[in-house]
């Protein structure tokens, strides 16, 4: 792992154990050696808005960057390290390249199967050829489109997306629930029809719990399409980590935010949740390792969330 | 002996792993943000190999030249070269139309809006491919018609926020409302109707333009934005006009 382009690393940690004094270096994927640690490495993108090849025509800031074509090479490398990756994807996936427009969904579906992509969300833009045009674009998706506050009973995507996944990793259980946007306003009535929109936060606490006390996940992953953050009391991904309790990760998309690094936040039990972005266009892959010890007796801890912060890195 | 040992190590592990259910405690989170740039890592051969015959249909039709660029076109507010370029070939394409299929009626304004505008034009040649970018959208060109009070709504909308792609008008931003307005070089008259071209995605309220849909009247051309904006770069390509930057302070900040 010591050739990786690294922007920056921030460590986090369980605040009753340093990291010095467990003895680890500060590579997660060498606590695989040991049986007593595991790592659960979360990969994620966002509003890939149809970029399948990297950018290209004379931006100087986009050139060259981006693409699922080295998210793919990038996940692949990082699942080969350890087996224990997840790849996600919080909306946005349609419109954006010509691709989209002479080959649809289908193709964006068809390649992000290819690419290894665990699971998605929807975004408001996968609505831009209508409900037809996801019914359509469907059979090509190999992963599940989780969307926990859409509902779609009255239309012809009733019962095509699962409210929740549970994905399980070396014994450790990721639980992932969905939440698009308010859809009014933002895309053509006609192309949502008769979709209903569920408060997002209400949503979110009723997951979290069945989530985590009913099929006793050890991660709560958020797949939103809510947005970072707005100016207006508006609901974004900073409103849902301040009140929520349960869940560890908010992997966010649709106002396309550049973060340094992801954002560390209390949430409404004092603990901390992780919110991060990843930039549009596959331009960024963010990167979240949990890494979980093994206790060797019957007894059942309490999984903590409580990380603090440490800059050291 | 030492590989018997490993064994007896190897029992007693699996002794260990079916003996009781283990128990995970969260230790400690690192995250990063990847930058994923020309040498993060090649790419990715297999999906390559899956979107080449996809790749191949496009370019045919992507690498047509359409026009040229005289300098790099972004899109910025109150105004922009990007901006006024393209409400102004829409107010222009649009009144085309209009003539064309005996509407008898005149657009005096147009509207672009901001949001819908998904990238920049480069300096030098520009390509269809860079339209289709530009304007990824399937958004029909339509026609509304606004009292003069509608249309002064419609100016603080855009005043409120900051600018935006308008054509045919001239006004002033002042504290958020738009002040001194002239339409087609005239005071806006609030006993007047107006015809607007724009878009069915803006003219069904999109982006919260509540205005748009308390309008008179509606008519729709079944023109997509995006042929529109090809054939009138076209037709300047094939009368040799370059694109340029004009920036005419046709909305201003106070």
């Amino acid at each position: 792992m010591g050739g990786l382009p690294v922007n920056r690393r921030r460590f986090l940690r369980n605040g009753l154990i340093g990291v010095a004094g467990l003895g680890l270096s500060a590579n997660p994927v060498s606590l695989l050696a040991s049986e007593d640690y595991i790592t659960i490495s979360v990969l994620h993108t966002n509003d890939i808005h149809c970029h399948i090849e990297p950018f290209s025509g004379g931006n100087q800031y986009t050139d060259g960057k981006g693409g699922l074509a080295r998210i793919s090479a990038l996940f692949k490398k990082f699942k080969t390290e350890n087996p224990n990756t997840l790849l996600f994807d919080a909306g946005d996936m349609f419109q954006g390249t010509p691709y989209y427009n002479y080959f649809k969904g289908e193709l964006m579906l068809k390649v992000m199967t290819a690419a290894g992509y665990d699971a998605g969300t929807i975004g408001n833009h996968e609505f831009d050829d209508g409900l037809e045009g996801i019914f359509n674009s469907l059979p090509s998706a190999g992963f599940p489109i989780i969307s926990s506050n859409y509902d779609f009973s009255d239309t012809i995507l009733n019962k095509k997306f699962p409210e929740w996944k549970i994905f399980k990793k070396s014994g450790i259980k990721i639980g992932v629930y969905g939440l698009g946007i308010e859809l009014k306003g933002l895309v053509g009535d006609k192309n949502f029809g008769n979709t209903k929109y569920i408060d997002p936060l209400q949503t979110a606490l009723k997951m979290e719990s069945f989530l985590k006390y009913d099929k006793k996940c050890d991660l709560v992953v958020c797949l939103s399409h809510l947005g970072l953050k707005y100016k207006s009391n508006k609901v974004s991904d900073m409103v849902l980590a301040g009140e929520t309790s349960l869940t560890d990760l908010i992997i966010g998309g649709h106002t396309h935010s550049f973060l340094e690094e992801p954002i560390v936040e209390k949430n409404k039990a004092g603990k901390q949740v992780i919110v991060n972005q990843a930039s549009w266009g596959g331009m960024v892959l963010g990167r979240i390792d949990f890494t979980f010890e093994r206790e060797g007796k019957n007894k059942r801890l309490a999984l903590t969330n409580n990380i603090n912060i440490n800059n050291e890195a | 002996m030492v590989r018997s040992f490993s064994y007896l190590l190897l029992i007693t592990y699996l002794l260990l792993i079916l003996s009781c259910k283990p128990v995970y405690v969260s230790k400690r989170v690192d995250s990063e943000n990847i930058s994923v740039k020309k040498d993060t890592l090649v790419l990715d051969s297999q999906l390559v190999q899956l979107y080449l015959p996809y790749k191949e249909i496009l370019e045919k039709d992507m690498h047509r030249v359409i026009s040229y660029a005289e300098v790099e076109l972004v899109k910025n507010k109150p105004e922009s070269g990007l901006t006024n370029i393209l409400a102004d070939l829409l107010l222009e394409e649009g009144e085309k139309y209009a003539n064309e299929q005996n509407l008898n009626i005149k657009p005096e304004v147009s509207y672009f809006n901001y949001g819908g505008i998904r990238t920049f034009l480069p300096q030098g040649e520009i390509r269809v491919g860079k339209i289709f970018e530009l304007m990824p959208f399937e958004n029909e060109m339509v026609f509304i018609q606004l009292s003069g009070n509608q249309l002064q709504q419609f100016f603080d909308y855009v005043a409120s926020k900051g600018g935006d792609s308008v054509g045919g008008a001239k006004f002033v931003i002042s504290s958020g409302k738009a002040k001194k307005v002239f339409v087609g070089g005239k005071k806006l008259n609030t006993d007047k109707m107006y015809w607007l071209v724009t878009n069915d995605y803006s003219a069904n309220g999109g982006d919260n333009l509540k205005v748009f849909t308390e309008r008179q009247e509606l008519i729709g051309s079944s023109k997509k934005i995006r042929d529109v904006i090809i054939s009138n770069f076209e037709e300047r390509h094939k009368n040799e006009l370059v694109l340029t930057e004009k920036l005419d302070g046709r909305i201003t900040s106070e």
